[in-house]
C-alpha cells in the first residue's frame, strides 16, 4: 500500500498460457482461409442474405413477445409471480435443436400431429421455421432484459402523466418505453446473436445459414471453405458485439415501480394470453418426445450415450474450473489480469461450429490430436471458459470489502481467514462455475459433431444421427434427458440468483 | 491503554496522516472527527495494523509496532466494527458472532444485550441495516478484544435508526468497559457520543479535549466551524483587558489572553437573545423553524448575526430588534483575519 508493488504473480503466467490459448482458434482460422480459392460469392450473398433475415426475425419477434410478457411479469400483481417467472423464462435454458427437432417431426403432412389427430397442418422449416423456433427460445432475453429494466423504473413519470390527463396505454408508448428503449434492444440484440451463432435449428429446418453451411463444406472436405465461412461469420458476430457495446443501458435509481391490481377474469385472461408460448416452447416438444417413449419404448437407446456425454462434460468441467481460478485470481490482483480475463471471453464470441472447424484444423496438424477426447474437451474449455471464469470471478467480488480484514482483525491468521473466508465463499462460484459449464457441455452439439471420436456418440450427436436418418422415434430418450439436464440448469440458475444477468451472458453467443 | 506516538502515515507521496500523538485510556470512548479525507479512517486501519505506517509507533500494553515491526492484525487484540459491516455472508448471526470463540458464553451474552436472539440462524443477507450492524458489534464485543475501533458505524443507516444505535453502541461499550476509538465524520454524533473528542483537518490533530470544550474553546476557526453555528463578531481588547464589541454593546474583561487590540469574538448562536426593541438597532433578516427552536438571523449594520431562540419566540421579518449576549462561560477570541 505505501509504495505502488509492481510484481509479476504467478496467477498471472499461468492466466497468460491460458489467455493465448483462448486465441488459437482465430490464428487457425485465418491460416486455414488463406487457402480458400474464393473469397465471396454469390453463394455466400445468399448465405448471408438468409442468416441476416433469421437474425432480423429474431429481434422482432423476441421483442414482441418479450416485452409484453416483462410489462405483464413486472407491473402487474399476478398470483404465483416467480412460479410465472420461472416458467415463462424457461425456454432459455432449453438448447433450440430440441424445439427445431420436434417441430420439424411434428408438422406438416405426415408429421406427428397428423398422426394423433387427424389434422393436416402447414410443415414448419426454411427460414419461417427457423425464425419461428429462435423467437420461441430467444424471447427471454428480451423478457429478462426489459423486466431488469422496467423494475427499476419509479412510477411517478407515469403518475405525472396520468395526472396531466393522459390514459395508461399512451402514458406507458411516450413515458415508460422510451426509457426502456436500450435495455430492450440489448435483449434484441442478444436473441440475434442466439440466432447467428446456433447450428442446430437452422440445419434441421433446412434454412442455409452461416452455422449450417460451415457444416456441409466440412462434410464435402472443404474445409478452407468452411474456415473462409467461419471468418466471415466471425465478421458479423463481431459487428453485432460492436453494436451491443454502444447500446448503453443507463442506470436509473431504483425507485418503486408501478403496479397494477386486476380483477379475477383480468389476470385469468392476461394469464391466458400467455399460454401459446408455452405450449409451443415447452410442452409442445416435451409432449412429441414422451409419444415417442411411449410408441417405441427404450430399446434403442445405448446407455454408453448419456454416458459419453456426461464424461466428457464432467472433463470439460474440471478443467474449465482449473483454468478459471487462476484467471479470476489474477483479474483481481490487477490490470494486467482483468485484461487477461476478458480476453477468455472470446470463447463467448465464437460459435460452436467454428470453434469445431478451428479445432478441426489443429487435430489434422497434429495428429496425436486427432480426433481425440483431449481435443474434444479443449474446444468446450475454449468456449465454456468464460462461464466459469465470470461464476468465480463474481463469488471472489464478494470478497472485495473488508471480510477479510474483519476475520484478521478477529484474530485469524492469514491462513485461518483463507480457509474459513476466503474458500468457502470463492468454492459456491466454484461449484456452480464447473455445474454451468458441465451442463452446457452436455447439450453441446455442433462442436461435438466435428470434433467427438469415431465411436464415440453423445445425447447431443445421437440426437443430431437420429434427425439425418429419419427414425424419429429413437430421439425420446436422449430428448428427454437434455430435458431434464436443461431443468437442473435452471434450478442452479435460479439457486444462484443470478437468473438475469448470467444467463444473459452465457447464451449471448451460441 | 494505547499510545500513539509521532504517527505518520503515507500513500506514495501524499501524507495522510501528519505526525499523530494521542493516548487512549481504559474505559474511555475517543471519537476521531473530521471532514472527508481528513485520514481518519486511515488511522484507524493503522491501529488494526491492516496497513504499514510509515514513522512513529503504536505502543500497547503487550505489544508495540514501529515502522520495522510490524504486528499483525491478529496478534493485536484489536476489535473493530466495519462500516459496511464486514458480516460473513457464508454464516449465520452466531456463527459470525462466534467466529473464533471456543465457548459460547460470550457469543450468547452479546446476542442477549443486542437483542439479536430472534436472528440467531439467519444468514447476514436476511438482516436490515441496523440488526447488521448490532450483529458486528456483537461480534466484535463477544471477541473481548483489548479495544475497538469503529469505522464509520452509522453511516450506512437511516437517520432515523442512527440516533437510537448510537446510544446502544456506546452503553455496549460501556457495559463490556472496553475503550474504543471511534470515527464519524458526524459532529452531532461526535459531540453526543464521545467522552472525548479528536478533530482531525488533513490528517493532523487539531484539537483533542472534552466535548464541551471542543465546542467552546475551540483552538481554532476550523473547529469551530466544523462542530457548529458560529458567530464572529468585530471586537476590540483594549490594554486594561476590557473586551468591547461595539456593535451590539457587549462588554467584558478578559484575563487570560494574549491578545490585543482587533480580534474576533466567537459566539454560538445560543449565547445570544433576541427581544422585540422599537429602539434597537437590529432588524430581523430570516427565521427558520427547527422544531424545538428558531434560527434567527438578525442583521446589524452590514452584519448578518445567527440567534438561537426558543421555538415560541415569534418575530415578524423587518422587525427592529435588540441583542443580548448571555455567555456564561470564557469567551474565545480570535486574532481578526
Amino acid at each position: 500500500m505505501i509504495r505502488k508493488i509492481i510484481r509479476w504473480p504467478l496467477s498471472y503466467s499461468i492466466s497468460l498460457v491460458i489467455t493465448l490459448l483462448a486465441f488459437l482458434p482465430v490464428i487457425i482460422l485465418f491460416t486455414l482461409a488463406s487457402d480458400s480459392v474464393q473469397m465471396f460469392d454469390a453463394r455466400n450473398l445468399d448465405i448471408l442474405s438468409n442468416t441476416l433475415l433469421l437474425m432480423l426475425f429474431t429481434g422482432l419477434g423476441a421483442a414482441l413477445i418479450g416485452v409484453p410478457l416483462a410489462l405483464l411479469l413486472t407491473y402487474v400483481h399476478i398470483p404465483w409471480r416467480r412460479f410465472w417467472l420461472i416458467l415463462l423464462t424457461a425456454p432459455l435454458a432449453l438448447p433450440s435443436y430440441l424445439g427445431a427437432f420436434t417441430f420439424y417431426a411434428a408438422f406438416g403432412s405426415g408429421g406427428e400431429i397428423e398422426n394423433v389427430l387427424g389434422i393436416t397442418t402447414p410443415a414448419v422449416n426454411g427460414l419461417f421455421g427457423s425464425s419461428l423456433i429462435m423467437v420461441l427460445y430467444t424471447y427471454p432475453f428480451v423478457l429478462l432484459s426489459t423486466r431488469a429494466a422496467l423494475s427499476s423504473l419509479d412510477a411517478s413519470q407515469v403518475y405525472a402523466a396520468r395526472t396531466l390527463g393522459m390514459s395508461l396505454l399512451p402514458s406507458i408508448w411516450f413515458v415508460v418505453l422510451p426509457r426502456i428503449r436500450n435495455a430492450i434492444a440489448g435483449g434484441t440484440l442478444l436473441a440475434a446473436m442466439y440466432a447467428l451463432s446456433d447450428f442446430g435449428t437452422p440445419a434441421m429446418m433446412g434454412l442455409t445459414t452461416f452455422t449450417s453451411e460451415i457444416y456441409v463444406e466440412y462434410n464435402a472436405f472443404g474445409l478452407s471453405q468452411a474456415a473462409m465461412l467461419s471468418l466471415q461469420l466471425l465478421a458479423v458476430v463481431a459487428l453485432i458485439l460492436y453494436i451491443e457495446s454502444k447500446v448503453k443501458v443507463s442506470q436509473e435509481s431504483p425507485g418503486r415501480h408501478l403496479t397494477f391490481w386486476p380483477n379475477y377474469w383480468q389476470t385469468k385472461l392476461l394469464l391466458l394470453s400467455t399460454l401459446p408460448v408455452v405450449i409451443l416452447a415447452i410442452f409442445l416438444p416435451l409432449a412429441i418426445f414422451s409419444l415417442w417413449l411411449w410408441r417405441e419404448g427404450i430399446g434403442h437407446f445405448d446407455i454408453n450415450y448419456a454416458i459419453n456425454s456426461a464424461y466428457a462434460s464432467l472433463l470439460a468441467a474440471l478443467v474449465a474450473v482449473i483454468f478459471a481460478l487462476p484467471l479470476a485470481y489474477a483479474a483481481t490482483k490487477g490490470r494486467v489480469g482483468r485484461i487477461m480475463e476478458r480476453i477468455t471471453f472470446i470463447g463467448f464470441g465464437i460459435p460452436g461450429i467454428v470453434m469445431g472447424t478451428a479445432l478441426v484444423y489443429a487435430g489434422l496438424q497434429l495428429p496425436f490430436l486427432y480426433q481425440t477426447l483431449t481435443l474434444l474437451v479443449l474446444a468446450y474449455v475454449l468456449r465454456f471458459l468464460p462461464l466459469a471464469v465470470g461464476t468465480i470471478r463474481s463469488s471472489t467480488e464478494s470478497l472485495d470489502g473488508s471480510l477479510v480484514s474483519a476475520a484478521r482483525v478477529l484474530g485469524a491468521s492469514p491462513k485461518e481467514a483463507y480457509r474459513r473466508v476466503t474458500l468457502p465463499l470463492t468454492m459456491r462460484g466454484v461449484v456452480a462455475g464447473g455445474a454451468l459449464v458441465f451442463l452446457e457441455v452436455m447439450r453441446e452439439l455442433p462442436a461435438t459433431l466435428l470434433l467427438g471420436p469415431i465411436e464415440f456418440e453423445t445425447l447431443s450427436t445421437y440426437l443430431w444421427r437420429v434427425y439425418e436418418a429419419g427414425y424419429f422415434g429413437r430421439a425420446a430418450i436422449p430428448g428427454l434427458l437434455l430435458f431434464f439436464i436443461s431443468g437442473l440448469g435452471l434450478a442452479i440458475m435460479f439457486s444462484t440468483e443470478r437468473w438475469g444477468s448470467t444467463t444473459l451472458n452465457e447464451r449471448s453467443s451460441r | 491503554m494505547i499510545t500513539i506516538k509521532n504517527l505518520s502515515i503515507n500513500y506514495s507521496k501524499i501524507t495522510v496522516v501528519d505526525n499523530l500523538n494521542l493516548e487512549l485510556a481504559s474505559d474511555e470512548i475517543l471519537m476521531l472527527v473530521g471532514p472527508t479525507g481528513c485520514g481518519k479512517s486511515t488511522i484507524l486501519k493503522a491501529l488494526a495494523g491492516l496497513i504499514p505506517i510509515s514513522s512513529g509507533e503504536i505502543r500497547h500494553q503487550n505489544w508495540v509496532a514501529s515502522t520495522t515491526k510490524n504486528i499483525a492484525p491478529e496478534k493485536r487484540n484489536v476489535g473493530m466494527v466495519f462500516q459496511d459491516f464486514a458480516l460473513f455472508p457464508h454464516l449465520t448471526v452466531e456463527q459470525n458472532i462466534a467466529f473464533r470463540l471456543s465457548d459460547n458464553t460470550q457469543a450468547d451474552r452479546w446476542i442477549d444485550i443486542l437483542g439479536l436472539q430472534d436472528f440467531r440462524h439467519v444468514k447476514p443477507n436476511n438482516l436490515s441495516g441496523g440488526q447488521k450492524q448490532r450483529v458486528a458489534l456483537a461480534r466484535t464485543l463477544a471477541h473481548q478484544p483489548a479495544f475497538v475501533l469503529l469505522d464509520e458505524p452509522l453511516s450506512n443507516l437511516d437517520a432515523a435508526l442512527k440516533d437510537d444505535l448510537r446510544w446502544e453502541i456506546r452503553s455496549a461499550l460501556k457495559t463490556a468497559r472496553i475503550p474504543a476509538i471511534w470515527v464519524t465524520h458526524d459532529q452531532e454524533e461526535a459531540l453526543s457520543v464521545g467522552d472525548r473528542i479528536g478533530v482531525l483537518r488533513a490528517g493532523k490533530l487539531e484539537q483533542i479535549d472534552k466535548p464541551e470544550s471542543c465546542y467552546n474553546q475551540p483552538v481554532n476557526r476550523f473547529v469551530a466551524r466544523f462542530l457548529g453555528e458560529t458567530n464572529f463578531m468585530s471586537a476590540e481588547i483594549s490594554t486594561d483587558k476590557n473586551l468591547v464589541v461595539t456593535n451590539i454593546g457587549f462588554e467584558q474583561i478578559v484575563e487570560h489572553s494574549q491578545l490585543s487590540g482587533h480580534v474576533d469574538l466567537l459566539l454560538r448562536p445560543e449565547d445570544i437573545s433576541v427581544q422585540a426593541d422599537e429602539s434597537g438597532k437590529g432588524r430581523v433578516f430570516s427565521m427558520r423553524y427547527e422544531g424545538c427552536s428558531r434560527l434567527y438571523q438578525i442583521q446589524i449594520d452590514d452584519n448578518l448575526i445567527k440567534v438561537r431562540t426558543r421555538h415560541d419566540i415569534n418575530l415578524q421579518q423587518g422587525q427592529p430588534v435588540n441583542l443580548k449576549v448571555t455567555i456564561n462561560r470564557p469567551i474565545t477570541v480570535f486574532e481578526k483575519e
